[in-house]
């Protein structure tokens, strides 16, 4: 069985289809790149896959079942936006996350936000948007999940804030998981991907193994991404 | 989980109401010791202050209670907040159960709160008096009932609006707008049903039907009394309607901004 599977998934708003008949599988033990540019529908399919939008047709199947109680037990997800109570103390967030999540390992949480000297007495709404950025990516790869989806994580932070983020996730997710990266910023991502799935207009336009394609077109993802988003 | 999911919801509530519950208690207090001092034009102006404060305080709990839980449930289920609160492990049924129960416990405590912020300014023989010179036939029965049906309509307000709320978030644009025009229309819906069960009522009763016919009609406290057991029931049925309809919608899934 797929850890996950969309088949035949479309999604519309006000009779505009944002995604078109969507179908892909991605195994266990793969970093996976969901690319395309701004506004192509990559946040949307992830909202689809974490229950945060209804499909307008077609299924998100996780181990065999739709997205639920038992999908959101296995998913580690980080949104694109803050989406902590303001109010909360860092140590807060972290007990939070510690009480719903079985797999949340506080440990872990506390040691990295030690490493990135956040404050675990600070209170979110006295640290930048880019801090709280931070303390939301600690709190989702602190969990074990079996599948974590990471919705624009380089989005707005600076080159070298990027590799500690890149290093952060490869080292700290859990063995034998796979992992979802939306990106528009390939170039930094490229050399930790396994497989590839270019989303444009809605439609998944070309997708396969990173190494097979880089082969087949000699060049790198970044180059064939450039080229096949030209304006 | 449900357990942790309405801790959360109660501190959040209770977050700022509880200074307003401190508030209003300490002016009531104030009010009523300055008020046992007799002889004192400076002591009696302060009592009086200090009791409109612990009333102003009053409605502030109560208007400040349904406020919050209302931002709480946008915030919570369909805002920024919704991203974390839809991907824990826990059935939408949780999720909207833990602010029902979130919202009658607030509701209580600030009731309880406020009735005792109101006894210790205001409670005295004279008040009794007062209310006995008013309306002679009135009894404890009376009282109770009416405090009852107020509370009741203050529920059905809070769980209209969070039907509403689910209703005007499940469309793409102008979701605020459309909650407002939902909870209009709802309120304004329920009101007309209440009067047509009021009228049915009436063709078997001919002082309710007095009511619609007459412009003297009396009311006595029998008549009362029935009318406010039959506005506690509707009300009772349209808090359980709107709380399964909420539900029934939110179950279908939602679609964050």
């Amino acid at each position: 069985m797929e850890l996950l599977e969309c088949i035949h998934l479309s999604k519309e708003f006000d009779n505009k289809k944002i995604l078109n008949d969507i179908n892909f599988k991605i195994p266990r033990g793969k970093i996976v790149g969901l690319l395309g540019k701004n506004g192509t529908g990559k946040s949307t399919l992830i909202k689809l896959i974490n229950d945060l939008l209804t499909p307008t047709s077609g299924d998100v199947l996780i181990n065999g079942k739709n997205p639920g109680v038992e999908s959101k037990r296995i998913i580690s997800y980080l949104p694109e936006r803050t989406y902590l109570d303001k109010g909360m103390r860092v140590a807060d967030v972290v007990k939070f996350f510690e009480e719903f999540y079985e797999d949340f390992d506080s440990d872990k949480a506390y040691e990295l936000l030690a490493k990135l000297e956040l404050d675990k007495d600070m209170k979110l709404t006295k640290m930048s948007k880019g801090m709280q950025e931070k303390v939301q990516l600690i709190l989702v790869m602190s969990r074990k999940a079996d599948l974590y989806i990471l919705d624009e994580p380089l989005g707005g932070v600076d080159p070298a804030t990027r590799d500690y983020i890149l290093d952060t996730i490869l080292s700290n997710f859990n063995e034998g998981a796979s992992v979802i990266i939306s990106t528009h910023l390939i170039a930094d991502i490229e050399r930790i991907l396994d497989e590839v799935i270019f989303i444009d207009k809605g439609k998944i336009v070309l997708t396969g193994s990173a190494d097979e394609i880089r082969k087949k077109e000699k060049t790198s993802i970044d180059e064939v991404f450039r080229r096949m988003f030209k304006c | 989980m449900l357990g942790k999911l309405l801790k959360y919801d109660l501190k959040w509530v209770y977050k700022i109401i509880v200074i307003y519950y401190g508030l209003a208690l300490v002016f009531a207090i104030i009010g009523r010791l300055l008020g046992c001092i007799d002889n004192s034009f400076i002591f009696d102006v302060i009592s009086k202050i200090s009791c409109g404060v612990s009333v102003a305080m009053i409605f502030n709990i109560l208007i400040n209670n349904i406020i919050r839980i209302w931002v709480r449930y946008i915030h919570n289920v369909y805002k920024d907040e919704s991203y974390l609160t839809h991907t824990l492990p826990v059935t939408k049924g949780e999720i909207y159960l833990s602010k029902v129960i979130a919202t009658l416990i607030t509701m209580f405590t600030s009731i309880v709160v406020s009735l005792i912020s109101f006894f210790i300014c205001y409670w005295n023989d004279g008040l009794i008096d007062f209310i006995k010179m008013i309306y002679p036939e009135i009894s404890w029965g009376i009282i109770i009932t009416t405090g009852i049906v107020v509370i009741l309509e203050l529920l059905f307000l809070l769980f209209l609006g969070l039907l509403a709320i689910t209703i005007g978030y499940r469309s793409n644009h102008n979701k605020l707008l459309k909650s407002f025009v939902s909870g209009f229309v709802i309120y304004m819906i329920s009101s007309f049903v209440s009067l047509g069960v009021l009228f049915i009522i009436g063709l078997f009763n001919k002082d309710i039907l007095d009511l619609f016919t007459s412009m003297n009609a009396v009311i006595g406290m029998d008549i009362l009394k029935f009318l406010l057991i039959v506005a506690a029931t509707i009300y009772l049925v349209y808090i359980i309607l709107c709380n399964v309809i909420s539900n029934k919608l939110l179950q279908k899934g939602v679609n964050v901004d």
